[in-house]
């Protein structure tokens, strides 16, 4: 008697179970949900994945908490592997940039029919810097020196991403750039302030106080057009005639593979109105990031042709 | 205005009661979270930096700020109790410090260590005022091939110079160098040493690999059957706070080590990328080529605690100048920092000292009033901290135990930094019955990958030319003093055979 009591209880508390999932399945998400920062603590990539969680609470976009998870190491791969981890894909979701994307690449952490697109939020640009009284005013002041010093003359680099820009400046400018590779953006800046290299790629959050305090100046952007102060003076490279030299650093939120449709939706729309909200804006302008948002089937075509920019480049570079 | 006048300033704005109080309590955090293995200084920041977001920023740097000296503090102490180093900076404290505990003299090593991290603070926060701006100057010069050199110099000096043996020694730092390889290479994108294994890719963690070299090997030698010709773990028999204390007499004998080690750590501190850690190290071997009782060193005297700890605490203070100068982080703490400047809305960079003078002065000004808060609390602990070792072992190794899974799964919410943490412990243990030091591993650990990334950066920019690294005059120097550190026992010896065979 007792035994079947204890198997009817069983059954039933496996019942309840079962009902519970298929009643939670109609309305995503029914879960907390983890949304995993493939970076240590502290960071640029941790601030912005920090904020946006804050952002979707201050929305009430859901009850359910998001937790940050930071799983920074190998390019970002580690950050992946963890994801790739998880048994459920619904209710993990992840920060992706293009330097993780080659990381990826690289370590093998890309899943075979790639991760879930979400959304991208928005897109960071990339700087040519060098040392504020530096010989080289212009970039045309550069590209004649390195001309006559073919590899004497160094970029820092701080990720794949930074070698890929210089590898394309080299090519599409006939430059013969040589390419140091540095932990962080801060070591960069030591270097070309003590004199160690003439120049190095930055995002503008990274040398905004330097260039601001007449430390460092911008030669060029990589972007369409001029960007604002205080980077004003920096002509792109198509306004120097380089009409092909345009680079833009995507960031976006991706989810492992096998997303529902549902949640990928309900994602792609949830950040729509994150990008729309005021907080990012300034995020966005405090940091030199264009908001740029595209909804989950934009960005999934946008992700693939420029992964595959990304991988090709990456290669003639000799960095993958 | 001169730097002290604006200083003066900075002291209105800092003891305001709530600056107060958030330094007070960034100090405490900071105590704890470095006397706990595994949470070190980085960690207690990024925890706590979302927090202060809603702060004003002065309030919030004063409170991160005092987390990281008060680290700095705390590390010592589970370093000189257990012999488990609650953060790297304190390894080197532990070489003394531990021996000293098990001498009986506990108290005074608690006590000499919170008075050294004081001066070493103190010292460094001078440095910060007078000439912060100068020194980030200084700092500059260093580039990749100076500062390759300069931990070369590190590097070759482990064997000599830790332990007896220096054949142990120098496998124990390859053993370092080796492990520290592991994982994806950033700059050439080769995996070493993964053997296809995810977890391998981002390497092995620093916390883990301590805590599982000292804290476990530690707590498995501690539960080893008595041995009755030793007194086993009653070195705790007569504690007294007042045996604690030593006379003036002894803090002016000290006060010269403080002093010199805090310059040095000082000036390691501010150089891009070379940290507590390297100052600590490379003022205890000042200490045992120059110091008063350089043959006992090693053995449990308080110079060596006094070397590590005035310069680790120096080094914490010398990582704000190129922060605050230049908008660079110095270490990895630092680094967080940083982020937490950008997040209250302040620019980091040159500007810094100009536009947001009350910030910076106010931080520099409760760095002052942090660091005697800490060592006001640091000698209150005392007491408390003894009645440690008066626990008895099969409760205490449990404990020890706990805390180590904790702190090795807390760096990164990861299971693999555990299973590190025991392979670690165990594989010391073992060394250690063979006589192998477990210091060096560690330093080699730290400094191997700082040398590999500067001394390639360096041959990148001279395209593959090894002269860089005498043409520079800084770095030349550094190789020079390594050659002699090297050639002089070999010199001595055959200066010692050639006076005896005259003789």
């Amino acid at each position: 008697m007792k035994r079947i009591l204890v198997l009817a209880l069983v059954l039933l508390s496996a019942m309840t179970f079962v009902f519970a999932n298929a009643s939670g399945e109609s309305t995503y998400p029914s879960q907390s949900i983890e949304l995993v920062i493939p970076a240590s603590a502290g960071g640029g990539s941790d601030i912005m994945g920090r904020l946006l969680i804050e952002i979707i609470q201050d929305l009430k976009l859901t009850n359910q908490t998001i937790v940050p998870v930071n799983k920074g190491g190998g390019s970002g791969s580690v950050g992946q592997a963890y994801v790739n981890s998880k048994s459920d894909p619904n209710y993990t979701i992840f920060t992706i940039n293009d330097g993780h994307t080659v990381g990826g690449n690289k370590a093998g952490t890309i899943p075979k029919d790639n991760f879930t697109m979400l959304a991208s939020v928005g897109v960071d640009n990339v700087l040519f810097v060098t040392k504020a009284d530096s010989p080289y005013q212009t970039y045309e002041q550069a590209l004649e020196a390195s001309k006559a010093n073919p590899m004497k003359l160094t970029v820092g680099c701080a990720d794949d991403i930074d070698k890929v820009c210089v590898y394309n400046i080299n090519t599409e400018t006939g430059a013969q750039f040589n390419t140091v590779y540095f932990n962080s953006a801060g070591e960069i800046a030591t270097a070309i302030l003590g004199g160690h290299i003439e120049f190095g790629m930055f995002n503008p959050s990274e040398c905004a106080g330097l260039v601001e305090g007449g430390q460092l100046k911008a030669i060029a952007t990589m972007a369409e057009k001029r960007l604002g102060a205080p980077f004003a003076d920096a002509p792109s490279f198509v306004e120097m005639g380089f009409k092909d030299l345009v680079y833009y650093f995507s960031r976006g939120m991706l989810a492992g593979a096998g997303m529902s449709r549902e949640a990928q939706l309900w994602w792609s729309d949830a950040f729509a109105k994150v990008c729309a909200s005021e907080k990012w804006q300034n995020y966005c302008n405090q940091n030199g990031i264009e908001n740029r948002y595209m909804n989950c089937d934009d960005y999934r075509t946008f992700y693939l042709e420029n992964e595959k920019m990304l991988l090709e480049t990456a290669k003639k570079a000799g960095a993958l | 205005m001169s730097n002290f006048a604006l200083l003066a300033h900075g002291f209105v704005t800092a003891i305001s009661p709530m600056n107060l109080f958030a330094c007070l309590i960034g100090g405490i955090i900071g105590i704890l979270v470095g006397a706990m293995p595994g949470i070190g200084a980085v960690a207690g920041c990024s925890l706590l930096l979302p927090m202060t977001y809603k702060m004003n920023p002065t309030t919030g740097i004063i409170m991160l700020a005092g987390i990281y000296y008060g680290n700095m503090f705390g590390g010592a102490y589970s370093a000189i109790l257990l012999n488990i180093p609650g953060d790297s900076s304190a390894v080197m404290t532990s070489l003394d410090g531990y021996p000293l505990t098990r001498k009986g003299k506990a108290g005074q090593a608690l006590f000499n260590a919170n008075i050294s991290s004081f001066i070493g603070g103190f010292i460094g926060i001078l440095f910060l005022t007078a000439m912060g701006p100068t020194l980030a100057k200084v700092g500059l010069k260093f580039g990749p091939a100076e500062l390759a050199s300069l931990v070369f110099m590190a590097l070759t000096s482990i064997g000599w110079l830790l332990g007896d043996d220096p054949i142990t020694c120098l496998i124990a730092t390859g053993i370092g160098v080796l492990l520290s390889t592991i994982g994806i290479d950033q700059s050439s994108n080769h995996f070493r040493y993964t053997f296809g294994s995810m977890k391998l890719l981002a390497g092995i963690n620093f916390i883990p690999l301590v805590i599982g070299m000292f804290g476990l090997s530690q707590v498995m030698e501690m539960l080893e059957p008595e041995d009755p010709s030793k007194q086993g773990h009653d070195y705790a028999g007569k504690l007294r706070i007042r045996d604690s204390f030593y006379s003036f007499k002894q803090f002016l004998q000290l006060l010269p080590v403080m002093v010199r080690s805090a310059i040095l750590g000082m000036f390691v501190g501010f150089l891009p990328g070379a940290g507590g850690t390297t100052g600590a190290f490379l003022s205890y071997i000042l200490e045992k080529k120059i110091g008063r009782h350089k043959k006992e060193m090693g053995t449990g005297v308080l110079e060596g605690v006094s070397a590590s700890e005035a310069a680790n605490n120096a080094a914490a203070a010398g990582a704000f100048v190129p922060l605050l100068a230049l908008g660079i982080p110095g270490s990895s703490t630092t680094a967080v920092l940083l982020g937490g400047l950008q997040a209250w809305g302040l620019k980091p960079g040159p500007l810094l000292y100009e536009q947001e003078a009350e910030f910076v002065w106010g931080m520099t000004a409760s760095m002052y009033i942090g660091n005697i808060m800490c060592v006001i609390a640091g000698i209150l602990v005392i007491p408390i901290l003894m009645r440690i070792l008066k626990v008895p072992k099969k409760i205490l190794a449990p404990i020890i135990i706990g805390v180590c899974v904790i702190g090795s799964y807390s760096v990164g919410n990861s299971i693999f930094d555990v299973e590190v943490m025991i392979i670690a412990g165990i594989a010391a243990y073992y060394m250690k019955k063979c006589g192998y030091p477990m210091a060096p591993i560690v330093l080699a650990f730290v400094l191997g990958p700082i040398f590999e990334l500067k001394a390639r950066q360096a041959l990148e920019i001279s395209n593959c030319n090894l002269l860089i690294f005498v043409q520079k005059p800084i770095s030349a120097v550094f190789l020079g003093i390594t050659v002699i550190l090297c050639l002089a026992p070999v010199v001595m010896n055959i200066v010692k055979k050639a006076k005896a065979k005259k003789a």
